[in-house]
This record gives structure tokens, C-alpha cells and sequence, in this order.
């Protein structure tokens, strides 16, 4: 009996003994508190973990082993106490482990920064990762980079900020007109893209001034470094069916480039007959200056009215432009660079339109038809010095532009036939200096200097009885400087500009008889500058304050403005945001407005000026509501301004014996316009599908003066759009846009002079299917109106390419319906417009691009 | 005393800080050099610093070029800058953007916040790794450390800890073994924290930045975000709310690599 008792003890025991558990309690020495999340460990002989747990709310532990482990030590701890290392012998199953509060100290160690702090400033994208099969220049590659966009016009922005640098091997060869280096510089010569997000070209100014946009750098592999590389691209094709425009289709374009440590250039060749535009690559892209080419002169080519279609449809030209860029380095900081440029561009028109002046007793209708030619022959040129120094940056640039620009037209006016000429000319010379000089290790002084001269001799042919041509020449000097300097009061910083504006103007106009005027505004401009952002709120407030002398033939005035501006911004959450921004402005009258004299702006209308100093005042409130909320796929916004304007120039309109007078009276009135949007969209199933939905109000109150009576007058548009647009995948997207319009004209005081509401619609379906190396585009748009004397247009453009990487090419099938002629109607404040034009026929084209 | 200074302190710092959420106060704070990558078919991975602030109670991970940046950004605003004039100062970009804190919003629970535009935060409960102990001793910042293994949602990591440092913490979303993780690495190599630096005796408060801006949401949903925003970042511009950006090309479709692959 007891040997049966002894066995069954020691067989349960030995099967006890397979699975060792160890559990107890751990608590703190200084009271009843059981510790949880206190680690258990059992560690062998080597002080290697065996096995371990954490303890739970109660301080309890449990560990099991596996048998052929032997347990040498229990350790327990805990921060915040003294580790309790208990030898096996001495540790008991369901023992309470007590452990005694101390400061536990660990041993710092000092982050060591190398790999993460080098560069920073510089992002670099190597090439080879992100270019595809068909991307050709590496303006194709960038776009493609991520925080990098390049918009249809070539402007390239990071981070949504355009980029204020171009660089090639580290030299600025474009200066702002970099697409022409963006474009035609080929993916496989880049090595990488740097870009400098701190980037502050001016050495004198870093750590003291920051810079407001980044730059781009382009590290070209070592085979493409000193020696001429170049690239070519030829197309040719033809109208499918008869029509305006060249029969022969031409689009083509040479570019040479040569990159060397000391020396870099850029030389192009284009020519195009197809309608696009191809200006934008001798437009500087980074000066914000406006994207269309400057025209300073009071007249310009003939001007018809363009219809609200892409340019390609309609527009007619010839255009060849030849560009050169050369940098040369002179020393180690200096730089000369000179850009030079030629454009000529032939372009034909033909339109007709029919002018209802709403405003003028009677309504007179004024019928045209343009058969035009339009000529434009454009010069530019840019030197420019740069010293680069650690403590001082100069950079001076001298720019100069001439134009010799001329348009004819047989133009049948009210039935007769008459023959426009107009011969504007522009002669522009400018110069720009930029000095910075830093003083101390945190302060800098700058200065801004800018001096231009213009002169613009004009000839126009006009229907006046006493004399057939106009001869008018504007004169101008322009001059500013600008400084500006900063300081502390209280916790927030206040930031001053300085500003003298100097501008002189000459008219002298040759009718019958010549006559002259002069206009001349000097305005000292001093403007505070506070923001400040604190719990959510964002603030902005700045109180220009600038005194003005301005002198026109009636003589000198004074005048003192303020023109206070306020911002205001405030996120609510996640998912609100609330801005609202007020400000007033005060524009005194330009030359245009204020001169004495009657010129003629085109073969027919002439405008008569106040003689006498003016100024408009504008008050404008505007305020935006956005909700955005990814999670449910709904972002909606709206937004209201409301403008009022003092001051405006009441003019008296009159049609008598072929010609159309605008005439100043003398007389002002104000002028409100309220403007109201929102917008509603909704996004299914993560963005693969999006429906939107926006519309908008406008309408602006105004007093227009018919045959002597002041008369307040309504415009009112309501415009409405819907948008869907399906994505499933990135290669493959279909849209569908439908916009609607309808503008009507009231006139309060006497309601014989309103107009008609007119409305019209847009639609446009869009599909785009890119599979492996191919890209295949189909667009569609339809344009109709409920007046039923405008036709109905649509057209349809095809478009199939294939990349590799040396060559692309691709086929283009322009308008495949053969819709040739659109017309619209439009209603302004003055008028009502109906105009009809011709539009290129059904065209194809056959691209072949490839580098050399 | 000593306290009372350390509450007074922290009163007039949670008033004067800008509606960030003070939960805790950081005792420590571990330094990780982490590498990661954002596609499947990335060739490079990025480097990012993520400091992991361990608190009496809370344990918060982020990356530690992102807040530099923020903290630069905000200090610039408020002196005056514009929105713009950080760009010379900035850091570089963090390209990690998850911030992890266990024990918040109360114990057991863990919160997630993931920067898609905006800020999107999920929670689960704090997860648990089955961990493996291994043979094997090397040293990382001078404390000796053993080494452990587990599979956590579809990637196997591998990693270094450090018996004389008794908290169960580590980067990211690992825990709870008897040291700190000072080391981590998965299986595919994509993803990696190695520490490179420990502050003691820090007490200063722990805020969350991101708390209160965060729009509360599902995990599925986040994920399902990241996955977009590399296969069809149109669409996921359309879905997030990006309305300003141009494309005038078609972005390439890619695979994200996610450190969670599975759930």
C-alpha cells in the first residue's frame, strides 16, 4: 500500500516536473500596492532570458518553461525600482515579490546627427527612379516627381509654390524663362534633380531673409557634360477638308544645348503652323509678371473676338521663333548672362460680328466682317551682371524689347467696304538693380531700384471724315525704388515697406491737328505689416499709408490715402475652416482715364478722358466657408463677396455718322457687385468616382448714362456646372463636365433698354486610356444656347502616341467632325455682342520627335 | 516641493501652448534612426528620426523631423514670418507619417495617427506580440542587448533589447518585453528603427499635436487611403479633398508598402 501511494506521488510529481511554471505576485515594499507590467524574467546560467512575462493588474505572473531548461536566476523589475534578482533556491511558487521604490537613472546617450542632418536643405531625386518609357525631356520626368508640378504653360512649382530657380550644374543659364531648358533638355542627360527647398539664391541673405519659393537643380550624367548635344522634332500634316488655315500643316522645333563648367548655352528653332502656342517658352516664368506678352502702347493689332474655344481651334498662324541663351561664369561669383529672342508670327482671321449698344438712344447695331492679318515681329533681349559674395549680392539687368507689329483687314462696316491698318510699335529699355548688403549676423539691407522708358509711335487708319489716319505716340518714364526693414513691439514682429513710385507719361496724338499731354504721379508709399497665428486664429493686417502728387494739364493736387487690409482665418476641427478678408483700395485715374484729349482706339471707336484728377474707392468684403471631410468623401465650400466702388467715371456713349464716342462726363457714381459661389462634391469608393455640382451668382448694380438720363442698371449672371469624372485606375479616366451660363441686362429707369436673357451651354467628355508605351486621347465638346439663331457646335479631337526611349511618335486628328464655323453671343455693361467665326477644318498631323 | 514647481510649470505651459492636447509628462526619450520604404517597388528607402517619448502612463512615438518642423514653422508664424519664409530653415521632410501613442486614449487602447492631407486617427486595442527569445548578445548605445523574434501582421521582425532599461516599450507599434527595443528590422528588410540616442530626466509635457485635428475613423479606412495614394493618386487627391494641384500628365500606378501587410 505504501509502495502504490509513493509511486503515484512520484509519478504526479514527475509529471508535475515536465512544464515548469513559475507564478507569484510582485508588489511595491512601501504599501499594499500590487505593480503591474513589472517584466518576470527567468535567465540561466548565462543570464540569458529563458522565458518571461509582465505582470498583470493584480501583479500577478505566470511563467511557464520547458522542462530541459535550467532556471538560474528570477529577475524582476520595474521602472522607478530596485531590480530584485532572486536566485532559484529562494524562489517559492506564489511568493509576493516585494520591490522597493528608487529613482532609476539611465545612461544618456547623445543622438549623433551625421546621416540624419547632411543635406538638408536639398532634396535629390535621382532620375533613373522616377522616368518612364515615354517621358523624352525631363520636364516629363519632373512632373512626375513627388511635390513637383509642371502646369501646361511650363511654369514648374514645388510644393505648390512656383520654383524661383532653375539651375543647370549649379549656373542659371534661363532666369525665368526656364521651360525652354525644361522642355528640351533630354531625361536621359539628367543624372538628378536637386531640389533646394531652402532655397535662397542671395548669399548674403542666408539665415537672415527667407527665401519665399525653392529651386531646381539638374545634375547632368558626365556624358553630357562639354560637348554640344541637341534634339529635333519634325512634324508635318494636312487639312483633311477645306478650310481657313494653311493647307500644309508644319510643327517643328531644333534645340542645341552645350553645358561646360564655365560656360552654358541654350539655342533653339521653332516653327508652327498648327494654332498652339509655343510663345511660352521666351515668357519669363518666374517674375509673376502676367504670362501674356506685354503690349505698353494705347493701340494694338487689330483684335478679333476670339472664340471661347482652345486656341488650336480657331487660331490661324505662322509663327518662328529663334532663342538664344549664353551664361559665362567670371570668377568664382560672378556671372554674365545674355538671352536674346526673335518672334514673328503671321496670323489670319475671319469673323463677323454684330454690336448692339444697349446704352445709347436708339440701340444702334454695328455690323462688321474681318477678313485680317496680323502681324507680329518681336525682339527681345536681357543682359545681366550678378555678383554672388557672402556679404553682398548685386545683380543688375538690362532688358530691352522692340516690337514692329502690323495687322490690315477688308473689313465691311455697315455694308461699305473699308481697309483697317494699324502699325503699332513698342520700344522698351529697362533696367533693374538689386543690392544687398549684410550687416551683422542677423540684419541685411536691401534695395530695390527699377528705371524703365518706353516709347510706342502708333499709326491707325480711321473713318474719321477729317483726317484717315490717327498718329499716336505714348512716351513714358517709369522709376521706383524699395526698401524695407523690420522690427519688435511687444511680443509681435512688424514688418515695413518703403516705396517711392515715380511715373511720367507723354500723349501726343496727330488728327487733324496735333495736340499734347502729359501726366505725371509721384506717390511715397510707407506700409506696417503685422500677422500673427495663435489658438487656431490666423490674422494678417497692413495699413499702406502713401502720399501722392499728381499732376495733369488741369494742374498739381496732394493726396493722402490709407488703404487698410485685414485677414482673418480660423479652422474649426478637423473639418472646418472659416476666412474672411476686408480691405479698401483707392486707384486714381491712369492715363487713359484722365486724359483730355479724344483718340481713337480702333478704326471706328474713339474715348474721350475726364481732363481732371480722379480716384475710384473700393471697398471689398469677401468671406468663405469650407468643409472638407475625406472620411465621408464630402467637401463643399461657399464664399460671398461683395465689393463697393466709389468713384467711377460716368461716361456718355454716342454713335453719330459711323463713329462710336465714349466721353467722359465729369460726372461719378458708385458701383456695387455681389458675387456668390459655392460648390458640392462627393467622392464614392476612395475617389475612383467624384461627382461635383457648383454654381455661382453675380450680379453688379451700376448707373450708366442713356441720351442724358442717369439710369441704374443690373447685370445679373447665374452660371451652374456638373462634373463627374471615374478614375478605376491611374492609366484610364473618363470625365464628363456640363457647364451652363445666363446673363441678363436691366435697365431701371428705362426698361426698353434691357436685353434678353441669354443663356448657353458647354459639354465636354473626356476619356484617356494609357496602356504600356501607348497614349490614346479622345476629347469631345458641344456647345449650344437656347437662342435659336446661334447653331449648335461640336467637335472631336483624336490623339494616339508610342514613346520609347529615343523617339515618340504620335498622330493627331484634329476635329474629326469638320465643324467649322461657331458662334456666341455676349452681353457686358455696354453691349450686346453676337460674333461669328470660322474654325479650322478637319486636320491630321504626324509627329516624329527624337534626340541627337 | 519639487512637484508642485513641476505642476506649476506645467499649468502655464498647457496655457500658453496652442490647443495641443498636454496628456502626460515625458520621463525618457529614446532617439531611432528608422529606414523605410514608401513602394513596393522603391529603390531606395528613406531615413527619418523618431523620437519615442515614454511617459508615466502614456507612450507616444513620432517622427522627430516632422515635429522640428512644425515647432520651426509655428515659431516663425508668430514672430511675424509668412507662411513661406520656413523654407530656408526647414529640416529635412519627414516621409513617416504615423504617430503611435499606447495607453491613450486610456489604458490598454492604442490611437493611430496617419497624415493622408489630413489627419485620420484610428484605434485598436494595444496589440500584443508573441515573442520569441533567441540566442544572442551584441551592444546598441552601450547597453547590452538580447534578441527576440515574432510575426506581427504579415512581417517578421526581428529585434535587439536591452534588459537594463525595464521599460516594455519599443518604435512603432512593438512592446512588451522585459527591456526597451532598441533595435528592429523586418524580414523584407523595408522597414527598420535602430536606436541612436537616450534623454533621462526630461519632465517636460507630453502633447499631442495632431489629437484634436484628427478626423475619427476606421483602420480599413486608412488603409485603404495609403493604398490609393500610390495606385491612383488622382483619385486619392479627389478623396482626401486636394483640389489645386494641375496634372498634366498621368501618374504611374504603384504598390504601397505598408508595414502592416495584414490585420
Amino acid at each position: 500500500m505504501k509502495k502504490l501511494i509513493l509511486s503515484l506521488i512520484f509519478i504526479f510529481v514527475s509529471i508535475c516536473v515536465e512544464a515548469q511554471e513559475l507564478y507569484g505576485y510582485v508588489k511595491d515594499a512601501d504599501d499594499t500596492k500590487r505593480l503591474d507590467y513589472a517584466s518576470v524574467v527567468a535567465l540561466d546560467e548565462n543570464n540569458s532570458p529563458l522565458s518571461y512575462c509582465l505582470t498583470d493588474k493584480n501583479g500577478y505572473f505566470n511563467l511557464s518553461l520547458q522542462d530541459d531548461k535550467k532556471v538560474r536566476t528570477v529577475s524582476v523589475t520595474i521602472l522607478g525600482y530596485k531590480k530584485k534578482l532572486l536566485p532559484i533556491g529562494s524562489f517559492k511558487n506564489g511568493m509576493v515579490i516585494s520591490l522597493h521604490p528608487e529613482r532609476t537613472t539611465l545612461r544618456e546617450v547623445v543622438v549623433k546627427s551625421k546621416r540624419l542632418m547632411q543635406r538638408s536643405d536639398t532634396l535629390i531625386y535621382s532620375v533613373s527612379g522616377f522616368r518612364q518609357k515615354q517621358d523624352r525631356s525631363i520636364a516629363d520626368v519632373l512632373a512626375k516627381m513627388p511635390g513637383i508640378e509642371v502646369a501646361e504653360n511650363g511654369m514648374i512649382k514645388y510644393q505648390g509654390k512656383p520654383i524661383n530657380k532653375f539651375y543647370v550644374e549649379g549656373m542659371d543659364l534661363m532666369g525665368g524663362k526656364y521651360s525652354m531648358a525644361s522642355e528640351n533638355i533630354s531625361a536621359s542627360k539628367v543624372k538628378n534633380v536637386e531640389v533646394l527647398r531652402n532655397h535662397q539664391p542671395v548669399k548674403a541673405l542666408k539665415g537672415v531673409q527667407f527665401s519665399d519659393q525653392a529651386a531646381l537643380n539638374l545634375v547632368l550624367n558626365d556624358d553630357a557634360k562639354n560637348i554640344w548635344t541637341g534634339s529635333l522634332e519634325m512634324g508635318a500634316g494636312g487639312q483633311l477638308q477645306k478650310g481657313i488655315g494653311e493647307n500644309l500643316l508644319r510643327d517643328g522645333r531644333a534645340v542645341s544645348l552645350l553645358f561646360s563648367s564655365r560656360a552654358q548655352n541654350i539655342s533653339m528653332y521653332k516653327w508652327n503652323n498648327t494654332g498652339k502656342d509655343i510663345q511660352h517658352e521666351i515668357r519669363d516664368l518666374t517674375s509673376g509678371a502676367g504670362l501674356n506678352d506685354y503690349n505698353f502702347g494705347w493701340i494694338g493689332n487689330i483684335h478679333l473676338n476670339v472664340p471661347e474655344l482652345k486656341q488650336e481651334r480657331y487660331n490661324c498662324n505662322d509663327t518662328r521663333i529663334l532663342a538664344s541663351n549664353g551664361l559665362i561664369k567670371l570668377g568664382t561669383e560672378a556671372k554674365l548672362r545674355l538671352q536674346t529672342s526673335f518672334l514673328y508670327d503671321k496670323t489670319i482671321g475671319f469673323s463677323r460680328q454684330s454690336t448692339t449698344y444697349t446704352n445709347i438712344l436708339g440701340m444702334p447695331v454695328v455690323d462688321e466682317s474681318f477678313d485680317a492679318r496680323m502681324y507680329r515681329r518681336e525682339f527681345k533681349t536681357e543682359l545681366q551682371y550678378e555678383k554672388n559674395a557672402d556679404s553682398t549680392y548685386i545683380n543688375n539687368v538690362l532688358r530691352s524689347s522692340f516690337g514692329w507689329n502690323n495687322s490690315f483687314s477688308s473689313t465691311l462696316f455697315q455694308g461699305k467696304s473699308i481697309r483697317e491698318s494699324v502699325k503699332p510699335t513698342n520700344r522698351m529699355v529697362e533696367d533693374e538693380l538689386k543690392l544687398i548688403l549684410k550687416i551683422g549676423k542677423e540684419r541685411s539691407f536691401n534695395f530695390n531700384a527699377f528705371l524703365r522708358y518706353q516709347n510706342s509711335p502708333s499709326l491707325l487708319a480711321i473713318i474719321d471724315s477729317v483726317s484717315p489716319f490717327q498718329r499716336l505716340t505714348l512716351e513714358s518714364i517709369t522709376a521706383k525704388m524699395l526698401t524695407g526693414f523690420r522690427h519688435r513691439i511687444m511680443k509681435m514682429y512688424v514688418s515695413y515697406d518703403a516705396q517711392m513710385n515715380y511715373n511720367q507719361q507723354k500723349v501726343q496724338t496727330i488728327l487733324s491737328d496735333k495736340h499734347e499731354e502729359e501726366y505725371r504721379n509721384i506717390e511715397f508709399k510707407l506700409t506696417p505689416r503685422l500677422s500673427f497665428e495663435r489658438y487656431g486664429l490666423r490674422t494678417a493686417l497692413a495699413i499702406p499709408v502713401s502720399l501722392m502728387n499728381y499732376r495733369i494739364s488741369t494742374g498739381d493736387s496732394y493726396h493722402l490715402y490709407l488703404k487698410p487690409s485685414l485677414f482673418l482665418g480660423y479652422k474649426l476641427g478637423a473639418l472646418w475652416d472659416f476666412t474672411v478678408n476686408c480691405n479698401r483700395q483707392y486707384n486714381p485715374y491712369d492715363f487713359r482715364t484722365a486724359i483730355p484729349l479724344i483718340y481713337y482706339v480702333d478704326y471706328y471707336r474713339r474715348n474721350k478722358g475726364t481732363g481732371t484728377y480722379g480716384r475710384t474707392k473700393a471697398d471689398a468684403f469677401s468671406g468663405k466657408i469650407e468643409y472638407s471631410n475625406p472620411i465621408n468623401g464630402l467637401f463643399c465650400n461657399a464664399s460671398g463677396q461683395y465689393l463697393r466702388m466709389n468713384g467711377v467715371p460716368v461716361y456718355e456713349y454716342e454713335y453719330k455718322d459711323g463713329i462710336y464716342t465714349m466721353g467722359s462726363t465729369g460726372l461719378v457714381s458708385h458701383n456695387n457687385q455681389l458675387l456668390l459661389s459655392s460648390e458640392l462634391s462627393k467622392a464614392f469608393s476612395l475617389g475612383k468616382m467624384t461627382c461635383s455640382l457648383g454654381g455661382d451668382y453675380q450680379k453688379s448694380t451700376y448707373e450708366s448714362l442713356v441720351s442724358g438720363t442717369i439710369c441704374p442698371c443690373d447685370l445679373r449672371s447665374y452660371s451652374a456646372y456638373f462634373k463627374v469624372a471615374y478614375m478605376p485606375f491611374a492609366s484610364f479616366s473618363v470625365e464628363e463636365k456640363s457647364t451652363f451660363k445666363n446673363s441678363k441686362m436691366i435697365n431701371k429707369a428705362l426698361p426698353q433698354f434691357s436685353m434678353d436673357a441669354i443663356s448657353d451651354f458647354k459639354h465636354s467628355l473626356t476619356l484617356f486610356v494609357m496602356p504600356g508605351k501607348w497614349k490614346f486621347s479622345w476629347l469631345n465638346e458641344l456647345y449650344h444656347s437656347n437662342d435659336k439663331s446661334l447653331k449648335t457646335s461640336y467637335f472631336s479631337n483624336l490623339s494616339v502616341s508610342f514613346s520609347s526611349k529615343k523617339y515618340e511618335i504620335s498622330m493627331i486628328l484634329n476635329n474629326i467632325f469638320g465643324t467649322k464655323e461657331y458662334d456666341r453671343s455676349v452681353l457686358s455693361d455696354r453691349y450686346f455682342l453676337y460674333s461669328y467665326s470660322l474654325i479650322r477644318p478637319r486636320e491630321a498631323l504626324v509627329k516624329c520627335a527624337f534626340y541627337l | 516641493m519639487r512637484e508642485i514647481f513641476a505642476l506649476l510649470f506645467l499649468f502655464f505651459i498647457s496655457l500658453s501652448t496652442t490647443a495641443q492636447t498636454v496628456v502626460d509628462t515625458v520621463r525618457y526619450r529614446f532617439s531611432y534612426a528608422m529606414k523605410g520604404t514608401s513602394t513596393e517597388t522603391s529603390k531606395r528607402q528613406y531615413d527619418d528620426e523618431l523620437s519615442v517619448d515614454v511617459g508615466d502612463r502614456i507612450t507616444y512615438c513620432y517622427s522627430r523631423f516632422d515635429e522640428d518642423n512644425t515647432a520651426l514653422y509655428e515659431k516663425i508664424k508668430k514672430s511675424g514670418g509668412s507662411a513661406a519664409d520656413y523654407l530656408a530653415q526647414q529640416g529635412p521632410i519627414s516621409m513617416w507619417d504615423e504617430y503611435d501613442i499606447k495607453n491613450y486614449p486610456s489604458k490598454g487602447k492604442l490611437s493611430v495617427i496617419t497624415f493622408l492631407y489630413k489627419y485620420f486617427m484610428y484605434e485598436e486595442a494595444i496589440p500584443t506580440q508573441n515573442w520569441t527569445l533567441e540566442q544572442g548578445d551584441t551592444t546598441i548605445i552601450g547597453y547590452s542587448c538580447k534578441k527576440a523574434r515574432c510575426d506581427f501582421r504579415g512581417r517578421s521582425w526581428e529585434v535587439w533589447y536591452s534588459l537594463e532599461i525595464p521599460i516594455s516599450e519599443g518604435p512603432w507599434k512593438l512592446r512588451g518585453l522585459p527591456g526597451m527595443i532598441l533595435y528592429a528590422k523586418d524580414g523584407k528588410n523595408q522597414f527598420s528603427f535602430e536606436c541612436i540616442g537616450l534623454k533621462a530626466g526630461m519632465n517636460v509635457p507630453m502633447s499631442l499635436r495632431y489629437a484634436k485635428k484628427s478626423i475619427k475613423t476606421s483602420v480599413d479606412k486608412v488603409r485603404s487611403l495609403v493604398k490609393l495614394k500610390s495606385q491612383n493618386p488622382e483619385a486619392y487627391d479627389k478623396a482626401v479633398g486636394v483640389t489645386n494641384i494641375i496634372y498634366g500628365f498621368k501618374a504611374k500606378s504603384r504598390q504601397a508598402c505598408l508595414i502592416e501587410l495584414c490585420r
